[in-house]
């Protein structure tokens, strides 16, 4: 038995196992989601996947030649 | 002198005064006033007496004239009433009479029936004796406590004066046994002397090691999750001393430390890695928000490698929450 730590939006923030201390306001499950649960929502009792927007992908680092003609004032 | 060739007529108005008509013509004359008569006799009332004689009364009545007597006689004897409510008619020999409803006089014959027809084979006014139903006589003493008994068993009473059952020995110990070690001082404890059995001794908690005591709050059942910033609640933390918080590096790497905080103190988790030219940090703060609540920010992460850092709620994934109290 787990408990669900939901945000506002009832994606779920955690799960913890359920203790006899455990808040009775958690949301009880039996079982969790593959993966990652933050991935998820609890609506209604059904678990809803929807993930968060991946991060934007780091820029690529500037290779040594593009650093030295920047730096040389070359363009193509 | 007048004469009057009409008839007159007079007409007594009241006790005042007369009114007198001729022809169409008529008077209203006044009546004066009588002289005062002379006074009366004196009066004389009446005295009536009743006097009981054979068959009946005589009455007198006396007044002014003297006594006038009359009898008045009883009257004859009327004939006899209708018989009245009795028993009803008929019934048998040994009958009785029994009320067939709530109704006055409503009754009849009836058999008897029920009750007690005979006591312990005598029937009639019945007394028993203790020997008819088997009675202890009266003078039969019973006892209310053990202490009235004689102890022909064995029984350990509360002298311990009993030969037919007593301990033999506790733990292999005869005599005046007691089941932990003499001695010691307030506050001391019993700890293992060594490893034989029942071997123990008095000692201080410092001697005795480690006496705290942990109390697993919170158990993270999905560890390999992202953790975004959140609030956990747990149990009443307000016993504790300190607060320990096991986590992960992160998300995928589940390699374990512990962060440790005094109770009522925010705290932080962190992980510094070296790999012999470059430095990797990843930590998470985390705010004791209430006895009853952990305020965990997100993670963040620095990499000296690729110089770069930021947030992050794959860093430092909490794993666990312990309460630790006994701390000396």
């Amino acid at each position: 038995m787990y408990a669900l730590n939901l945000n506002e939006d009832n994606r779920i923030l955690s799960a913890c196992v359920v203790f006899p201390s455990t808040p009775a306001d958690l949301p009880r499950v039996d079982t969790l989601p593959d993966g990652d649960v933050s991935d998820y929502l609890f609506v209604d009792g059904e678990y809803v996947y929807d993930p968060l927007p991946s991060p934007e992908p780091p820029t690529p680092e500037p290779t040594a030649d593009e650093i030295l003609d920047a730096l040389l004032g070359v363009t193509e | 002198m007048t004469y009057i060739h009409a008839p007159v007529r007079v007409v007594l108005q009241d006790r005042n005064e007369v009114r007198v008509e001729i022809d169409n013509s008529e008077r209203i004359v006044p009546i004066p006033s009588g002289a005062q008569g002379l006074p009366g006799e004196p009066g004389f009332s009446p005295v009536v007496s009743v006097e009981p004689i054979t068959g009946g009364n005589r009455v007198t009545i006396t007044d002014a004239d003297g006594d006038t007597t009359f009898d008045v006689m009883n009257g004859a004897q009327g004939e006899q009433g209708e018989p009245g409510e009795g028993v009803p008619t008929g019934g048998v020999t040994g009958q009785v009479l029994k009320k067939r409803t709530n109704t006055d006089y409503d009754t009849y014959w009836a058999n008897e029936s029920g009750g007690v027809t005979s006591v312990n084979g005598k029937t009639g006014a019945v007394i028993l004796d203790a020997d008819d139903v088997g009675a202890l006589p009266d003078d039969t003493f019973i006892p209310t406590k053990t202490s009235d008994l004689t102890n022909n068993s064995g029984f350990v009473d509360a002298s311990g004066a009993s030969s037919a059952a007593p301990v033999q020995s506790v733990n292999g110990q005869t005599g005046n046994v007691s089941a932990v070690p003499t001695g010691g001082t307030a506050g001391q404890i019993l700890m293992k002397s060594s490893a034989t059995d029942y071997a123990d001794e008095w000692a201080d908690i410092s001697e005795a090691g480690a006496m705290s005591k942990w109390t697993l709050l919170w158990t993270n059942a999905s560890p390999t999750s992202n953790f975004a910033a959140q609030t956990v609640t747990v149990a009443d933390m307000s016993a504790f001393d300190f607060i320990a918080v096991v986590h992960s590096v992160t998300a995928t790497d589940l390699h374990e430390d512990t962060s440790f905080v005094r109770r009522g103190h925010d705290g932080a988790l962190s992980v510094v890695a070296f790999d012999g030219s470059y430095v990797t940090a990843r930590g998470r703060r985390f705010a004791y928000s209430s006895n009853t609540s952990l305020a965990f920010e997100t993670g963040y992460h620095f990499d000296q490698r690729s110089d770069k850092q930021g947030a992050s709620a794959g860093d430092c994934i909490p794993l666990a929450i312990y309460g630790i109290k006994g701390v000396q």
